[in-house]
């Protein structure tokens, strides 16, 4: 452990040095540490472990709002019909005839389309929620293996 | 010469609330004329609030407008402000980073990513901004804005000398430390890490301490989860997620705290922390964002999340009386930077010579 974790207010009667070695012996850290080195605590790997299962699949869902059904082009409940009498049921059988000729090679490209979307909304979600895991996981560890400034400290979302 | 206010929502439980009032009460005991307004006023609010499109009886370039800004402001405002001639200042409170929200609440996520691009359309339509913290004026200039100044929260101790819910006090003071956190349950202040502290605390150094987390999850429900979750699978004693509370019942949980714990990762000011002094509790704070800046070298700042070790620190606070007194001194002598008199006097400093005239 490091001494540079701990900011106590200087002009006191505090004895920071005193405070560090207590810590350390309780703790059993040597003085210097490099805490990089440590590896996460029980209580670290079960925050981390939670935060993953719990919040980051939607925060992936979030990062990528298109909802599966959006994801399917294929046309439903299409239906000809005829409202003028005796040229509408001559004009629906011949739409009927174009359409299904039309169908017969668009169906399977329309299907498959709608497949590939679903499967690109699946891998961009996963994508997502790999991403905020990792920035959840790269937050704690720069928390917890580097010393802020102990002066203002800068969000980098704001710049 | 006037100086108005507005904010779209005024409440008088959250600080923006409570600056707004004391703002225009110093105003008008300045003798400067002072109104309030609004997108959405509350009918429970203390202060006379008027709806912003009642404003143009109000109007004029003379006058100066502070725009308090935490939240993206509705399209009709807009429309509103462009029109108005008069001098207009952000009074800007912090707008937690987006990223926070991921996961979390999907309207919070959107709103904090409007609000932070509005917040760089305001640059064109003020003359001036103010920021609680140097922490927030850096936000400022990164936008765009030159020389923003440095306005904090003011800290009134009327609305805390009260008494004391007694039946709060009877339960917490029975000999057991109580460690303490006030604010809401949001994943930008970072429970999680409290909780991780408070394992330790229990497991090596403190066995009958307990821990109260103040602050409403509204809105936060998937993150209250996870903590909850956090705490069935540490078995985590004695810890109580109080939720939102009382005037009288904060005053009874900052009475009977032993040390007060924050962790969090994004703070524009935290006044929980000018509380914590006030009310003589030490404080232990991880040293994040505005959070050293309002301590001003005071209480205990740990610049690194090595719960055990803070953990071990919180026990010294309990414990060694020489070393609590001593930080609860230092954080006494810091308190006065946001008394009334003083910062009331910044804020009278900050006005056009105009308007004091």
């Amino acid at each position: 452990m490091k001494e540079d974790w701990l900011n106590i207010p200087t002009g006191g009667d505090i004895d920071v040095r005193d405070i560090m070695r207590q810590i350390r012996e309780k703790t059993g850290a040597p003085a210097q540490a490099d805490d990089s080195a440590q590896g996460l605590t029980q209580s670290q790997r079960l925050v981390q472990s939670l935060w993953g299962e719990m919040i980051a699949p939607a925060a992936g869902a979030m990062a990528v709002p298109i909802t599966p059904a959006e994801c399917d082009i294929y046309p439903q409940g299409y239906v000809i019909d005829w409202h003028i009498p005796i040229l509408g049921p001559l004009n629906s059988i011949v739409r009927r005839i174009i359409n299904h000729e039309i169908r017969r090679f668009l169906d399977p490209a329309l299907r498959q389309q709608s497949h590939i979307n679903q499967r690109f909304l699946t891998s961009l979600q996963q994508l997502a929620q790999e991403n905020a895991q990792l920035r959840y996981e790269l937050e704690a560890l720069t928390e917890r293996i580097n010393p802020t400034d102990a002066s203002t400290s800068v969000s980098s979302e704001h710049r | 010469m006037q100086v108005h206010q507005f904010h779209p929502s005024i409440v008088d439980a959250d600080a923006i609330g409570g600056q707004i009032t004391v703002i225009r009460r110093l105003l008008l005991n300045a003798g400067i004329g002072s109104e309030l307004f609004s997108a959405f006023p509350s009918p429970d609010f203390s202060a006379p609030t008027r709806l912003f499109d009642a404003y143009a009886p109000y109007s004029s370039a003379a006058n100066v407008l502070l725009l308090h800004y935490s939240i993206a402001y509705p399209d009709e405002v807009w429309a509103w402000l462009r029109a108005l001639p008069d001098r207009k200042i952000v009074v800007y409170h912090n707008i937690t980073p987006p990223h926070y929200f991921a996961g979390v609440n999907a309207h919070y996520l959107d709103a904090t990513r409007r609000g932070l691009k509005q917040l760089a359309l305001l640059r064109q339509l003020t003359a001036e901004a103010w920021g609680d913290s140097e922490f927030n004026c850096q936000t400022l200039r990164d936008m765009g804005w030159e020389n923003p100044r440095v306005l904090p929260i003011i800290f009134e101790t009327a609305r805390y000398d009260i008494p004391a819910d007694p039946g709060i006090l009877a339960q917490m003071n029975d000999g057991h430390p109580n460690i303490l956190f006030v604010g809401r349950c949001a994943p930008n202040k970072r429970w999680e890490d409290i909780l991780a502290v408070f394992y330790h605390l229990k497991h090596h150094v403190a066995p009958d301490a307990r821990l109260w987390l103040i602050g409403s999850a509204s809105g936060m429900e998937p993150y209250a989860e996870f903590l909850h979750a956090l705490v069935d699978q540490l078995h985590i004693q004695n810890v109580t997620f109080v939720g939102q509370v009382t005037q009288a019942e904060l005053v009874a949980y900052y009475q009977s705290a032993a040390v007060y714990l924050c962790m969090s990762s994004h703070e524009g000011f935290c006044v929980p922390l000018v509380e914590s002094m006030h009310f003589g509790v030490p404080i232990v704070a991880y040293a994040a964002a505005a959070v050293p800046e309002t301590l001003g070298g005071a209480g205990l700042l740990v610049k690194r999340k090595d719960h055990r070790a803070i953990a071990e620190l919180v026990g010294m606070l309990i414990h060694d009386q020489d070393l609590r007194s001593c930080v609860i001194r230092q954080q006494r002598e810091r308190l006065k930077a946001f008394n009334t008199a003083v910062v009331g006097q910044q804020l009278l400093d900050y006005l056009p010579a105009s308007v004091l005239a």
